[in-house]
């Protein structure tokens, strides 16, 4: 676990399991033929299994692809592979953003018409029956602005989302509390060994 | 022009429409999703075949057979086709397919409804080998709509040469896609689920045999198409795809079937109570009213039907004769017993070698470009060697045929008592099948071609194949699985050649042999009452001589012919509504005797019009110069003695699709010109590359003036157009104002339908002639 994820456990145990504050995330993924995407979103993060965590309330999001940043405002959808003539649902803000790469089931685009009109570019990463019906886990970009576009089936994608650790000025010096205790805690218990 | 409609059994188009209707309501059932102003990213693969040709070869050890594989293109240019040029232009959506084939290409809303185009440079890979011949496939748009499952999914789409035919199709013969893949798939046989992927995933393997078989036909035509628009010949792709599809404006055909007669003159038949068959489809169907021979007897003629030549073969000397130094023959022996196909008696003095090596023909030509060829040969011997002539075989009897009274029309009456003998049992004649009569047989690289031995079959329906005492032969080894009627079998399973000769023996070909038998227990040899000769009107005398018995073998091969057509209008191939089938009747030669002063017009198109010094064939580049005399395998030193003509003879075209019947063209055409024809229409050669087309096929006006210093045969011509070979399509090349020379038995103006109705002619160009092979508007 890296040093955000630790920072975002702790907090977690803090909050005794409720959700947190929004935060900003960082995300990117690599194209096995080597085109890599980045971005940023806001959103909530909420505890998962095995110390993996998604990201709820999805807002701001900028991403880069291929160099290129996406237009337009973006928003996150959900995808259904049940409904697979109408699997995108921007309306119901659920989006599965993760940092488990195969719980992923998100759309990101510049227009939230679930029909895909006037679309000019969008991510997706799923997971169960993908849209193009190969692999299990699917993963598209497409700029209609540039006419790039990528497309993975990944086994294991090179998928990465993290916290950005940003102090929060209100709440600091709680949280400087919070750690002095549960230092000193530390400190007693193996005094005690 | 309009022409009356064939009434029957032509059920094609309306079966045709019917099955559009249904299409058209299946679909409005299972609307598709409107994908108005929608971004596409489409997932594709630029898939085709492999194709490797056969080795050609003089030798059997050094020819091979062909090989097909599917294929992916890597280095192709994929681009939204945005302004319908069938190119790749600056501005549209562009990506390059990789190494395994695929590609993916965003396609804006805006940019969606337009059709794809892969521009495969000779720069790109095919399954990693070099592309030899720029390309160019394409994919329907409605093809992308059809495949989307959903917005914004990536939309698997298979750019290949099928799908270049389908977007032709919908461009071309006014069809909706669903409609253009329901004819596809019908013509093909195969399910219209298969268009839409790399060839190589295709599931049936039935299917993907009929589908690998069409690309590769179909990447021939592209490749065509590519290089007349290269040449300039069209200023748009598309228009040259389609081109391709009618190269000298001779229509792609699926299949033809060339059913050979023999030695009768147009003049012999027309109008012959004892033809009324053949007379009949002549009336009701299309034809060359003005069809000449090259040669005389039969074997230079079918050597020119295989290959645009006779190479000096003035007699019917087995393939072998006079053979010898660097065109001896090489074949293998075939372990078939029997008859030793390399006996022979040459009678040629001063000898003349019947073996033709290392030239052209359409069997090379046809195999060459992934075709199947076909001769399928009656009254063979069960088991026997097609290189031999057939031997009398006395355990094979058969029944004289029997014409009771009042039944056969002569004249102006009928038989007034029985033609045949009752009870008179006939054994199986020495040579009902010929060598000469089998036009790949001159060949050394047609008998040495890999499929050779499988590629001459049976043909059934004659006399000795429906006697049951058949199976009783013990000349041959025959094989346990011996089929004495290939020919029915291969109708049934479609398993025909795209070309295919239709051999009749020599009763049942009109040739003529003595057929004799007894009527036990007397031994006295009797006549069989049908097969006996009869002599051909020579330019215009016809013929049916007083004599009945004597003329009866016209009614014979009359009444084969009917057999053969019946049989072949019943296949499943020719009913199928989408494929584009042919039935040629023709005959070898008519009756005339060549004289350059008398009878200078017994022949035309190629022929040898001024007796020709040129002691060999001539050799050209493709751009059709001339580079020199062939001295390679030179097949004669008397070279100069072939190629004359022998008079006209009918040329019926039969076809299970015609855009009209009662056609005439007569224009003047010769053997060279159906050899042409062929070539168009199998897509053999280049009209671009003069020196494509295969031997004396390729001496078009424009060579014979481009080469007048090689071809001084030509050099007195005294008329250029007559003396030049052109396709068998009254749309191409007629000069304007032209008139054939006097004493030519008929005259390009005469065109007329059945029903008298003026056509065009030479005299009145402003308007395209008829072509006889043309197809309805939905099957061009």
């Amino acid at each position: 676990m890296n040093k955000s994820i630790k920072v975002l456990a702790i907090m977690a145990c803090m909050a005794g399991g409720a959700a947190h504050a929004s935060q900003v995330f960082d995300f990117s993924y690599t194209f096995t033929d080597g085109q890599s995407l980045f971005g940023t979103l806001t959103g909530t993060e909420v505890a998962g299994s095995g110390g993996a965590f998604t990201v709820s309330n999805i807002s701001n999001i900028s991403l880069t692809f291929d160099g290129n940043q996406f237009s337009g405002t973006l928003s996150a959808g959900t995808y259904n592979s049940a409904a697979p003539a109408a699997p995108w649902n921007f309306a119901a803000n659920a989006a599965v953003v993760s940092t488990n790469a195969s719980a992923n089931n998100f759309i990101i685009a510049d227009s939230t018409d679930p029909a895909g009109n006037n679309v000019t570019n969008y991510f997706y990463f799923v997971n169960g029956a993908t849209p193009s019906g190969s692999g299990t886990s699917e993963v598209l970009a497409a700029n209609f602005n540039t006419g790039d576009a990528d497309l993975d089936n990944p086994a294991a994608g090179e998928w990465s989302l993290t916290a950005v650790p940003v102090p929060l000025p209100a709440g600091l010096p709680l949280l400087g509390s919070a750690l002095g205790i549960f230092g000193l805690g530390a400190f007693r218990r193996r005094a005690t060994v | 022009m309009k022409h009356p409609k064939k009434a029957a059994p032509n059920t094609g188009a309306a079966t045709r429409s019917l099955v559009s209707i249904a299409v058209a309501a299946a679909l409005m059932g299972a609307a598709a999703p409107s994908l108005a102003s929608t971004p596409v990213v489409v997932k594709g693969v630029v898939s085709g075949t492999l194709f490797t040709p056969p080795v050609i070869s003089n030798s059997p050890s050094g020819a091979a057979a062909p090989t097909t594989v599917a294929s992916t293109y890597a280095g192709a240019t994929v681009c939204v086709d945005l302004n319908a040029n069938g190119q790749c232009d600056p501005g549209e959506p562009t990506t390059t397919s990789k190494s395994d084939g695929t590609f993916l290409l965003a396609i804006p809303g805006a940019d969606t409804g337009n059709n794809l185009v892969a521009m495969i440079p000779t720069t790109a890979t095919n399954n990693g080998a070099a592309v030899t011949q720029r390309l160019v496939f394409r994919v329907n748009s409605a093809q992308i709509t059809a495949a989307t499952v959903s917005p914004l999914a990536p939309v698997s789409i298979a750019v290949t040469p099928l799908s270049t035919e389908l977007t032709r199709m919908v461009e071309n013969d006014g069809l909706s896609f669903s409609s253009a893949v329901t004819a596809l798939a019908t013509r093909l046989g195969v399910a219209s689920t298969e268009f839409n992927q790399s060839l190589g995933t295709i599931a049936s393997p039935t299917d993907q045999a009929a589908i690998e078989a069409e690309s590769v036909v179909l990447t021939n035509r592209w490749g065509l198409a590519a290089s007349q628009f290269d040449n300039g010949d069209y200023t748009m792709m598309t228009a040259a795809q389609q081109g391709a599809m009618n190269l000298e404006s001779i229509p792609r055909y699926d299949h033809i079937f060339i059913i050979m007669l023999e030695n009768k003159s147009s003049a012999s038949v027309n109008g012959n109570t004892l033809t009324p068959n053949i007379d009949a489809l002549l009336a009701s169907n299309n034809q060359f009213t003005n069809y000449f021979a090259t040669g005389n007897p039969s074997e230079p003629n079918y050597t020119a039907l295989g290959g645009a030549d006779d190479f000096g073969i003035t007699n019917d000397d087995q393939w072998n004769c006079n053979a010898t130094g660097a065109n001896a023959p090489q074949d293998l022996p075939l372990p078939v017993g029997g008859s030793s196909p390399f006996t022979a008696t040459c009678t040629d003095s001063p000898a003349v070698d019947h073996n033709i090596v290392g030239h052209p023909n359409l069997f090379n030509a046809i195999v060459s470009a992934g075709m199947t060829w076909r001769t399928y040969n009656e009254s063979t011997n069960p088991g026997q060697d097609y290189r031999s002539d057939g031997v009398a075989d006395p355990n094979i009897t058969a029944a004289d045929h029997i014409y009771p009274a009042g039944t056969v029309q002569i004249g102006a009456s009928t038989n007034s008592s029985q033609i045949g003998t009752t009870g008179l049992i006939i054994p199986m004649p020495a040579q009902l099948y010929r060598t000469k009569h089998n036009p790949g047989m001159a060949y050394q690289n047609v008998r040495s071609e890999y499929d050779f031995v499988s590629n001459n079959r049976t043909l059934g329906g004659g006399q000795w194949i429906n006697s049951s005492s058949y199976s009783a032969t013990t000349l041959y080894t025959v094989p346990a699985n011996y089929n004495p009627d290939q020919f029915s079998t291969d109708l049934a399973s479609g398993n025909v050649g795209q070309l295919n000769f239709v051999i009749p023996d020599q009763c049942d070909d009109m040739h003529s042999i003595t057929v004799q038998g007894t009527v036990p227990p007397a031994t006295t040899e009797v006549t069989a009452s049908d097969c006996a000769g009869v002599a051909s009107g020579l330019n215009g005398a016809n013929d049916p001589d007083p004599n009945v018995q004597t003329d009866m073998i016209m009614k014979r091969g009359d009444n084969y012919v009917q057999y053969l057509v019946n049989k072949i209008e019943a296949s499943a191939l020719w009913q199928n509504p989408y494929q584009r089938n042919a039935i040629v009747v023709m005959f070898d030669e008519g009756g005339a005797t060549y004289s350059s002063s008398s009878d200078p017009y017994d022949s035309c198109c190629g022929y040898n019009p001024n007796n020709s010094t040129v002691a060999v064939p001539v050799i050209s580049n493709a751009a059709g110069i001339v580079t020199g005399y062939d001295t390679t395998g030179v097949s004669s030193t008397l070279y100069y003695n072939g190629n004359r003509g022998h008079g006209n003879s009918i040329f019926a075209v039969i076809q299970n699709h015609p855009a009209a019947t009662g056609v005439q063209d007569s224009d003047a055409y010769s053997h060279f010109s159906f050899v042409r024809t062929l070539q168009d229409m199998f897509g053999l050669a280049n009209p671009d590359q003069p020196g494509s087309y295969m031997n004396r096929s390729k001496y078009t006006q424009a060579f014979i003036a481009a080469n007048s210093s090689y071809l001084t045969e030509y050099a007195s011509s005294a008329d250029p157009y007559f003396d030049a070979v052109r396709p068998m399509n009254g749309q191409y090349m007629v000069p304007t104002g032209y008139t054939l020379p006097a004493g030519y038995l008929e005259k390009v103006s005469s065109d007329t339908t059945v029903s008298g109705t003026p056509l065009t002619g030479a005299s009145a160009p402003a308007t395209p002639k008829v072509n006889v092979w043309a197809l309805p508007s939905d099957l061009q």
